[in-house]
């Protein structure tokens, strides 16, 4: 690696050209969809504060500036808690709570008023990162490589039944696979309403963390040696990534890729430093499942394409090029 | 400051006791060099010293005051580790590395003080890698990269400073090159010392002060010139041994010759 490779000034250009981008990809989701409009009704409808836009189209935008940022930021602190490059919520068990408890209320409780699928979800995915800790746990605290294990053996469990539960009731599983797919077909105000509180919350303490985060990418040891509680300070790093991605998995269903490959993307373009990575990946995040979401209406109307697979398939190959053209992980 | 001493420490994984009994003192503004085999829980009383293991009975003192009964932060106040082969992610810098040694001295918001970048620049200075101080710890070499860890633990401004195995996997000219910062941050600063060494003709030359450790006891402690004996060697070490005495030092050679099958 070359000297000043990992430059503030580069990270400050990056950030600034990946802030133009998200105005960019924002305006153009405002503008496309099944039925486009104009800039002129842009500004109208939030002149009125009223209308397709301002009613659809805002409130969809912004979940899904917040939900790429509360997984791309989940992500990042679990890979960095866990020292694991694979880690994301996915592993941790907390899209699978999450995804099984909103079938088991699609599927099973076919009556349930429509505000109680995210908070069943919540439920689920805060849940199901509790019994992971809770099973990782062992007298002195949690490993990093039990608890990502432990993740990938009980997600795999929940996966199964939420299989289960499909192949059963195939016929009437359509919402229930849209939800796993994670989608954001028909979000509202009143779910911008729910999310925006738990960013917030998470973000600030992530960034408020971000010498803790850089310090456990240690080894453990010189972590202690250098003052750190370490069990306490990964419980309260866990729960933020825990409560980020759980507020996320409850609006908009699991989508994933983003909290695995956000933060790698972020590392290769700036380094480990989490200063750097956490407004970053937040940023990033947000940018790819905005384009997502906009193509994903977009593509083939008036069919929608769920955002979760949109992200999978622009990200993957982008991310495999970065893999390939550079060596830096960790 | 800096009285480090154990009492009655005994230490235990699952049902294998590893320390039995063990009372001692560090010695105050010198270099402990503690030796035995393999195994012999030399290590893990270098560990507990640093409040890194719990102990199963008995208690680590610091300056008077039982180690485990203080935060981990005040501890790092005053006490330095250095575990064996540390690892650092890629990317990070010596100056970086070096910065995270103030933690201990930070608040939460880890503002930057006059102070942190004062006690980063002396143990850059101190360690002789102030003009690698943007160089990532991948591209410095084996003795530089100890260097690097062990301005990290100066930086900390301890009085205390404890190194498992500074020198493992480094060649002749590292090991060296390393030791000899020891000393002389022991004479020019005062630094009280503890390592965990294998080579017992570097323990002879640069410890004022051994202690070998024989199935989780004290087998024998003193000056190396005094405790290195042929009798000790076999004792503890299980070999068969010449000691020689270098001319004019009169620093201990050690010499083994035979494993010992009895």
């Amino acid at each position: 690696m070359t000297k000043g490779f990992h430059s503030k000034k580069r990270f400050w250009t990056i950030l600034f050209v990946v802030l133009v981008l998200l105005v960019l990809a924002a305006v153009l989701s405002l503008r496309f969809g099944a039925v486009p409009v104009t800039f002129e009704q842009i500004l109208q409808d939030f002149a009125q504060g009223k209308g397709l836009v301002f009613d659809y189209r805002l409130p969809r935008l912004l979940i899904a500036i917040l939900i790429g940022l509360n997984m791309a930021v989940a992500g990042s602190i679990l890979q960095g808690v866990t020292r694991n490059p694979l880690a994301a919520p996915d592993l941790i068990g907390v899209s699978a709570g999450g995804g099984l408890a909103a079938v088991i209320l699609l599927l099973l409780v076919p009556e349930f008023p429509p505000m109680m699928l995210p908070f069943c979800a919540f439920g689920g995915a805060v849940l199901a990162g509790g019994i992971v800790y809770l099973l990782s746990y062992r007298s002195g605290g949690v490993k990093p490589e039990r608890l990502a294990l432990t993740g990938v053996a009980f997600s795999s469990g929940v996966q199964a039944l939420i299989t289960l539960l499909i192949v059963k009731f195939s016929p009437s599983a359509a919402q229930a696979l849209v939800f796993l797919k994670g989608s954001l077909y028909a979000r509202s105000w009143q779910h911008v309403e729910m999310l925006w509180p738990w960013t917030l919350a998470g973000l600030l303490a992530a960034l408020l963390s971000y010498r803790q985060l850089n310090l456990l990418l240690l080894s453990e040891e010189t972590v202690k040696g250098l003052g750190m509680p370490v069990n306490r300070t990964r419980l309260f790093l866990l729960g933020i990534a825990v409560a980020l991605s759980g507020a996320s998995v409850a609006v908009a269903g699991t989508i994933g890729f983003i909290g695995l490959v956000i933060p790698h993307l972020t590392r290769l373009l700036v380094g480990t430093d989490f200063r750097r990575v956490l407004p970053l990946s937040a940023l990033l995040g947000a940018l790819l499942v905005t384009i997502s979401d906009t193509l994903g209406r977009s593509i083939m109307p008036p069919t929608e394409i769920p955002a979760g697979i949109i992200t999978a398939l622009l990200g993957a190959p982008y991310f495999i090029y970065l893999l390939v053209k550079r060596k830096t992980m960790f | 400051m800096g009285v480090l001493l154990t009492e009655q420490l005994q230490l235990a994984y699952e049902d294998r006791t590893i320390l039995h009994d063990m009372s001692v003192r560090i010695p105050q503004g010198r270099i402990t060099a503690l030796v035995g085999r393999n195994g012999c829980g030399k290590s893990t009383l270098l560990k507990s010293l640093a409040r890194l293991l719990p102990p199963t009975e008995g208690h680590v003192y610091l300056d008077g005051k039982k180690i485990h009964t203080m935060s981990t932060r005040e501890v790092a106040k005053q006490l330095a580790i250095l575990p064996q082969s540390p690892t650092a992610p890629d990317g990070l810098t010596v100056e970086g590395l070096v910065r995270l040694g103030r933690y201990p001295h930070q608040n939460l918001f880890g503002k930057r003080g006059d102070e942190d970048d004062k006690m980063v620049a002396w143990a850059l200075n101190a360690t002789h890698l102030t003009e690698f101080r943007e160089r990532p710890l991948t591209a410095l070499s084996g003795g530089q990269r100890q260097r690097a860890w062990i301005a990290m633990a100066l930086a900390q401004g301890t009085d205390l400073l404890l190194l498992d195995e500074p020198t493992t996997y480094l060649d002749m000219a590292h090991q060296l090159e390393v030791l000899e910062l020891l000393e002389e941050l022991n004479r020019t600063q005062g630094k009280t010392v503890v390592m965990v060494v294998h080579d017992l003709n570097h323990a002879a030359r640069y410890a004022h002060h051994m202690m070998a450790i024989h199935k989780g006891t004290l087998a024998e402690e003193g000056a190396p010139g005094d405790i290195l004996t042929p009798e000790l060697l076999l004792r503890v070490f299980g070999v068969k041994a010449h000691i020689y005495r270098e001319e004019g030092s009169g620093v201990p050679i050690v010499v083994p010759y035979q494993l010992s099958h009895a």
